[in-house]
């Protein structure tokens, strides 16, 4: 029972005649009953919550997630600190749900809002737990949020890598939520949005699935926003579906295009070669 | 630039903003690797000595270290430095001694090799700030902007982002890499009682037990571009005068090497504690392939000890003075914390902020994150993170490279050259001198 809704949104503000096209798409999996994955497509704010299973009341924590991020859709002014506010508003509510501190329910979020400013578009990114924003961009794909999990952070140190983490045992226990845990500080990202370039928000039940090339290759079908979630939700289902799986596809189209992927080297440097990170201009 | 040269020759020289390595050629990875890090002397003697004794290539090297200049010389070449000469000959090990910092305004280096060769080239002398040279002799200047260098050094600094582990051990022990791996394996083996061990993994739950600060990987290994934050920098601990400042949360980087106790966090919670905790009747519905063991593919919390404040309450936002950048394209840009320039800059942070502005500009000369620019205390820093350079002139002075990396104090009026078309003055307002 994959769910996708796709919606096309162009700012009014000036934006270097951006348009985002952006569909979302959520699947029980093959394992689960019922669905504890939330997400919101509402422009300029799109956001994936994965509440906690284990708990009570996952599914309702990322509801509460997600409602809380309503408050910023259809504003064309989104700060930081707006984030914030509605990060402790979401923090607020699931904490209510707590009837013991065991039972705690908590949920994660990632969530891309798109700002402008002096007419350029930014993606204002932040990102609690395990669930990711990817940048794809015509060069690679690469993962913008950085994972608050415990094999994340084994990574980190050195202790195992990416392939160990994928099959260790603890790979879903996660270091920062919000509910469920004291910890729910945020990462928060702000970068370009460039033409051209495509993002995508997802649960762990997709990554977990699929690795990143996989990811990549759908990624790259040269398929719509909608049919591309779509595809996404339906491999990880069908590679085992053992989670929820949710993905969210947002397009940035527009003539702001990131003119280079790599730093040409320096036209009029002899000593290039020799002193590759320092150079002398005439 | 006038006080760092180099002859070419046959020596490999690596020369960064701190000191300056000179060793054999075949060398070129080593030094290579160390050029990753903030140079120090015991990575160097690491580095050189990582193949045995009897591997151990003729070098010469000289770092500052806090106020001491620290010289080491093994085999056939010389150092010269406070008008002394320290010589590497007859000695088994090598040759080392430390010289106050005040005493030192400059450095030369001379390979064995230095007065033997009588070919003309052997006469040129070629500016060099920072790189990896092939040389027969090296003059540096101990330069005030090694203040900055200084504070580079300092772990916690920018410049240690991911590399420092493998550019100071070549030779990882693969030691750590089973220890952990051991432990997981049988949890995976014994699938019989899946979904109680996964309960157990719940909040209070044996896992907690004590674990870095995220904070400190984040800003490690963030995807952020190094060189973030003033305070990383370091630098203000050496301007006397830098008054206020709640004590910085000492905290943030210097958890590299304090290794997560993989052992106690895994094998504890699950395997002794399979019926008690199961709290989560409503958690059921996956009981149907038990032969996926573990995975249920849940996401689980771990309650997390008290975490003292994160850079989060670091005092990022201070009143003071701001700057206002004028690009050569004729834009405008005020920056009262920190900004970063590119083609693509990006940037993470604890809050929102903490954020840096973005200054975006399209020139593919430029990296996609370029140049840091912050307005610390009582001055602006400017830090190139860049692949092709940054350099700095200021008023009524000279055009220096920056030393990738490394804050440089910016003063009102300077230009900032980030490629043949794009420059960036700067106006600073306030308190800032």
């Amino acid at each position: 029972m994959t769910q996708t809704t796709a919606v096309t949104w162009t700012p009014d503000i000036v934006s270097a005649g951006v348009t985002l096209v952006a569909s979302g798409s959520t699947h029980e999996g093959a394992v689960r009953s019922h669905n504890e994955d939330a997400w919101l497509v509402s422009p300029p704010v799109y956001v994936v919550a994965d509440g906690m299973g284990g708990h009570a009341a996952g599914d309702v924590a990322s509801r509460l997630v997600i409602e809380a991020f309503t408050e910023l859709a259809g504003r064309d002014d989104v700060t930081a600190p707006d984030i914030e506010r509605v990060l402790e508003s979401s923090r607020t509510a699931v904490a209510a749900l707590a009837t013991s501190p065991v039972t705690a329910p908590g949920s994660t979020v990632v969530a891309a809002v798109y700002v402008v400013e002096r007419g350029r578009g930014y993606w204002l990114l932040v990102n609690i737990g395990d669930s990711r924003a990817y940048l794809l961009t015509p060069e690679r794909l690469e993962q913008v949020s950085h994972d608050h999990s415990l094999v994340q952070e084994m990574i980190d140190a050195g202790e195992i890598d990416e392939r160990q983490a994928r099959v260790h045992p603890d790979r879903h226990v996660i270091t920062r939520a919000i509910g469920a845990v004291d910890d729910a500080a945020a990462d928060f990202t702000l970068m370009p949005a460039r033409g051209g370039t495509r993002l995508l928000l997802c649960s762990d039940g997709l990554t977990g699935e699929l690795d990143d090339a996989r990811i990549e290759r759908i990624l790259r079908g040269g398929a719509s926003a909608a049919v591309t979630s779509a595809r996404l939700v339906a491999a990880a289902v069908e590679a085992g579906g053992h989670d929820n799986v949710t993905a969210i596809v947002i397009d940035v189209i527009g003539s702001d295009v990131l003119s280079q992927a790599d730093t040409l080297g320096h036209r009029s440097d002899p000593e290039v070669d020799t002193v590759p990170q320092a150079r002398s201009h005439a | 630039m006038t006080g760092r040269w180099y002859r070419p020759g046959d020596a490999l020289a690596l020369v960064t903003g701190v000191g300056v390595v000179v060793t054999d050629p075949g060398q070129e990875d080593t030094l290579a690797a160390l050029f990753e890090a903030p140079l120090k002397v015991p990575a160097v003697v690491e580095a050189l000595t990582a193949r045995g004794w009897s591997a151990v290539p003729d070098f010469a090297c000289t770092v500052v270290e806090g106020d001491e200049v620290r010289v080491l010389v093994r085999g056939r070449h010389r150092v010269e430095i406070a008008g002394e000469v320290l010589e590497g000959h007859g000695v088994t090990t090598w040759s080392e001694r430390s010289w106050p910092r005040s005493q030192v305004d400059s450095v030369v280096l001379r390979t064995g090799d230095d007065e033997t060769g009588g070919d003309a080239s052997a006469a040129v002398r070629l500016p060099i700030e920072a790189g990896l040279v092939r040389a027969s002799q090296v003059q540096w200047l101990v330069t005030d902007r090694v203040v900055g260098a200084i504070a580079a050094e300092d772990p916690r600094a920018p410049a240690t982002v991911q590399e420092p582990v493998a550019a100071a051990e070549p030779e990882p022990e693969p030691a750590p890499e089973p220890a952990p791996e051991a432990a997981p394996a049988p949890e995976v083996a014994r699938a019989p009682a899946p979904e109680p061990a996964r309960a157990a993994q719940a909040p209070d739950s044996p896992a907690t037990i004590i674990e870095p600060d995220e904070h400190e990987f984040d800003a490690m290994f963030g995807v952020t571009v190094p060189g973030r934050r003033p305070e990383d920098a370091a630098v203000r601990p050496i301007e006397a005068d830098a008054d206020e400042d709640a004590p910085e949360p000492e905290a943030p980087i210097s958890a590299g090497p304090t290794p997560s106790d993989p052992t106690p966090s895994n094998p504890a919670p699950s395997n002794p504690a399979p019926s008690d905790a199961a709290p989560s009747p409503v958690a059921e519905p996956a009981p149907m392939t038990p032969d996926t063991g573990d995975h249920d593919g849940r996401t689980v919390a771990r309650s997390s000890l008290p975490r003292r404040a994160g850079p989060a309450s670091a005092p990022q936002q201070r009143t003071g003075p701001s700057v206002t950048l004028t690009l050569s394209t004729g834009e405008t840009y005020d920056v009262t914390g920190r900004a970063l320039v590119g083609r693509s800059p990006r940037s993470t942070a604890v809050t929102g902020a903490a954020l840096p502005q973005l200054v975006v500009v399209d020139d593919p000369y430029v990296s996609s994150t370029h140049l840091e620019i912050a307005v610390a205390a009582a001055t602006v820093l400017v830090t190139d993170v860049s692949t092709n350079g940054t350099t700095l002139t200021p008023p009524g002075g000279t055009e220096g490279v920056l030393v990738r990396d490394v804050p440089t104090d910016a003063p009102d009026g300077s230009v900032l050259r980030l490629s043949d078309d794009l420059t960036i003055t700067l106006a600073i307002a306030g308190d800032a001198s």
